[in-house]
């Protein structure tokens, strides 16, 4: 899975984008040492890109959510403060999140549906591509619909060759 | 391009393999019948492999309370309802390749005869054991590489009770584009491999 999302930030940075990451640190330092790896161009570039923001996902998850479900108000206010300036300066932006994810895991589901179809309302106001990424474990024989519910909240499904596990 | 009937996907593309997991079998039946009301109606030579979550039977009578001439259909040959166990399965053996081949001789008489395209749907609440799923997933997508270039539009439909997620996921990685529910209707996501 960290070879899938920095091999989509790398391509934003090489392509000039405007690339936000919103990932646990663990997730982000791994990120990080892979792309470092990996893309040995980026290697000392990357920290320190202005084209490139690194946010923790549990803090930006604590400015929107009220009693553990997203406010939508406070999650458009949010995310205005991280996409207007790029949008306003033309700039495509790339997106990987992970917040959805971390609801999941901290067993909230309608909170995480919830979040995803705000994710797609923002889209209504921003251009931007969003990658997000699952572990299978998270859903179970007895959630079938919820990962269903999961799989249709997106535009486009990816896994890897042989071994379903985003 | 051939419309789907489908509610929310408008159209979709010769060559196209999609698949579904529906929830009940009311669901499975109303989507099939305008699937294949739309078919017939456009011209289009079709095929409904029944299975036990909704028979021949069932399907026939399904059809028949929106189409009141769909003897008819059967009779020119427009249009064949056929139990699972007469397509998939010969002698208790599941024998893909012979599936596969008789798909395209399916097309090739559609085709003789002047009809637009194949339409044809397969529902695989049949597959009870692990090992049949997972012949009948390679066997998928055996169909897609297969259909990718002709004039065929093939639906499989999968119950979603009793499939774990993963294997969904191998169900919808051999297949083009997994159909999803959204705002009432249907909505087609591609399936892209990293």
């Amino acid at each position: 899975m960290e070879a899938h999302v920095a091999d989509f930030i790398h391509r934003g940075i090489q392509a000039g984008d405007t690339v936000i990451t919103i990932a646990t640190k663990e997730r982000r330092e791994g990120f990080g040492h892979y792309l470092r790896t990996a893309y040995p161009d980026v290697e000392g570039r990357i920290d320190v890109l202005s084209c490139y923001s690194a946010l923790d996902a549990d803090e930006v998850l604590s400015t929107f959510l009220v009693d553990a479900r997203p406010d939508r108000s406070r999650f458009f206010a949010t995310m205005d403060d991280v996409f207007s300036k790029p949008a306003r300066e033309g700039r495509t932006i790339r997106v990987f999140g992970e917040m959805v994810t971390r609801l999941w895991q901290e067993g909230q589901p309608e909170a995480a549906i919830a979040l995803e179809e705000f994710w797609n309302e923002l889209a209504h106001r921003y251009t931007f591509s969003l990658l997000c990424a699952y572990p299978l474990s998270l859903f179970s024989e007895d959630n079938t619909q919820r990962f269903l519910e999961t799989c249709a909240a997106h535009s486009r499904l990816s896994f890897p060759l042989h071994r379903a596990s985003v | 391009m051939p419309r789907s009937g489908i509610r929310g996907l408008d159209t979709v593309a010769w060559g196209d393999h999609l698949c579904l997991f529906y929830k009940s079998t009311a669901e499975l039946r109303q989507l099939l019948t305008h699937y294949f009301q739309t078919g017939l109606a456009d011209g289009e030579c079709c095929v409904w492999i029944t299975s036990p979550s909704l028979t021949e039977g069932d399907a026939l009578e399904a059809l028949q309370l929106s189409m009141p001439q769909i003897r008819g259909y059967l009779g020119t040959g427009q249009l064949e309802i056929l139990p699972y166990t007469q397509w998939y399965v010969d002698n208790g053996k599941f024998r893909s390749d012979a599936i596969l081949a008789s798909w395209l001789t399916k097309l090739h008489n559609a085709t003789r005869r002047g009809f637009a395209g194949l339409r044809v749907a397969g529902d695989a609440s049949w597959l009870s054991s692990r090992e049949q799923r997972h012949e009948f997933i390679a066997y998928e997508q055996k169909v897609t590489d297969a259909v990718s270039a002709q004039r065929i539009l093939a639906l499989c439909t999968y119950p979603s009770a009793g499939w774990i997620p993963e294997e969904m996921l191998q169900v919808m990685q051999c297949h083009g584009s997994v159909l999803l529910p959204s705002s009432g209707g249907w909505k087609a996501i591609d399936i892209g491999r990293s």
